[in-house]
């Protein structure tokens, strides 16, 4: 007689939690601003772990990266019929994710100063502005699948694409590729 | 013994009923998002406007803002409506606008309560006009995206410069991104693109 007693309070318990979840980084979280907080631990660490050069470059760079709306649009994959508290969930994280980038390249010293900016459309914002930045790097996003980091100099006529060391290990090694691509770009000229 | 076996009942159906309710009631869509991928620019500056005419909607049977049906553990069907509240027709002219200014190219929505142009407002302008005969997901295990749309593309003194349609219907594994990619097959058209981007 047990179990049939127990019955009826499984399938409340199974109403009730509604099976929500967030996970980031293999770690679950009961709700979307636990999670958001795990993932700035993270970001946090991985910036500290960032390598600060020798010597900068002069002038300011900004660093251009998506609102959270283009995110939910252009960089979250969407299979099945999420929950919108779920998108939402995973277009702020993308959001932090490449918001952070400033950070890191704040924290290298590659340039003597880093300004950042959130935009709905980076490409549009990153032609706006160019002339008045040393650099200006933005993150392009097309569609899930078709997401990169460009950059213009005053005078280019075309971008040049910021490439990450595929070998490197994920975390700081990968964000110090990236900063390495930037600077062999300035090194390289229009 | 009666009374728990009821309780038992009534907690399995809760259990169902909160599993199918939860999500199935109450569901909507945001098809504000489903911004279509656009190769190529202009500098001409492209206003968009988009005529909501799928029948159901013309007749008063489903609202504005109705895109679909998602149906519960039966196969009962739940309506589906826009997450913005808005008619479905002004969540993709938003998404089209986007997609455009995302490359760089100017672009504004239009109120349909200017239904009837059918030409660019602005000098050396053009108009993407997208009508929608069909849109709409239908939800149990599998999405499935119907959808009948054209596009047409007018400039400043009315002349079309390109139309194509384009219908499907097909098991999806996403609504939003097979939205996505309808608009961006109908927009990368021969026709579209060529008058569009030129």
């Amino acid at each position: 007689m047990r179990s049939p007693k127990l019955l009826p309070c499984l399938f409340a318990l199974m109403t009730l939690s509604g099976c929500a979840s967030y996970s980031y980084n293999n770690e679950k979280y009961s709700s979307a601003s636990d999670a958001l907080a795990g993932q700035q631990r993270y970001l946090e660490g991985v910036a500290n772990d960032v390598a600060v050069l020798p010597t900068s470059i002069s002038g300011t760079a900004i660093v251009i990266t998506p609102s959270k709306e283009t995110c939910e649009a252009l960089g979250v994959t969407k299979s099945g019929a999420p929950r919108q508290e779920f998108i939402d969930y995973a277009a702020t994280n993308e959001q932090y994710e490449f918001a952070n980038f400033y950070k890191y390249l704040e924290k290298s010293k590659a340039f003597s100063r880093v300004e950042s900016r959130i935009v709905d459309h980076p490409l549009l914002e990153a032609r706006n502005v160019s002339a008045s930045y040393v650099a200006t790097i933005y993150l392009h996003m097309v569609s899930p699948s078709q997401v990169g980091w460009y950059m213009l100099t005053p005078g280019a006529k075309e971008p040049k694409q910021i490439n990450f060391d595929a070998t490197a290990a994920p975390g700081a090694p990968k964000i110090n590729s990236w900063i390495k691509s930037i600077v062999d770009n300035m090194s390289k000229g229009n | 013994m009666r009374f728990t076996r009821g309780a038992i009942l009534l907690c399995f159906v809760g259990s169902l009923g909160g599993c199918a309710g939860t999500a199935a009631f109450g569901r909507t869509e945001n098809y504000e998002s489903a911004w279509p991928a656009i190769s190529g620019y202009t500098a001409s500056n492209i206003d968009v406007l988009v005529l909501d005419k799928r029948p159901y909607v013309l007749s008063n049977d489903k609202k504005q803002s109705f895109v679909g049906l998602m149906r519960g553990g039966f196969g009962n069907p739940f309506d589906i409506y826009t997450t913005s509240g808005l008619p479905l027709s002004e969540d993709i002219e938003h998404a089209v606008v986007k997609g455009l200014q995302n490359v760089g190219i100017k672009s504004d929505g239009i109120s349909a309560s200017d239904g009837g142009l059918r030409q660019a407002k602005s000098t050396n302008g053009k108009l993407l006009l997208i009508t929608l005969t069909e849109w709409k997901d239908d939800t149990f295990t599998t999405p499935h995206f119907e959808f009948n749309i054209l596009a047409e593309v007018y400039d400043e003194h009315g002349m079309q410069l390109g139309s194509q349609q384009l219908q499907g219907s097909k098991a999806v594994s996403s609504t939003i991104e097979a939205g996505r990619q309808a608009l961006s097959d109908l927009l990368a058209s021969n026709s579209v693109s060529k008058a569009l981007l030129n």
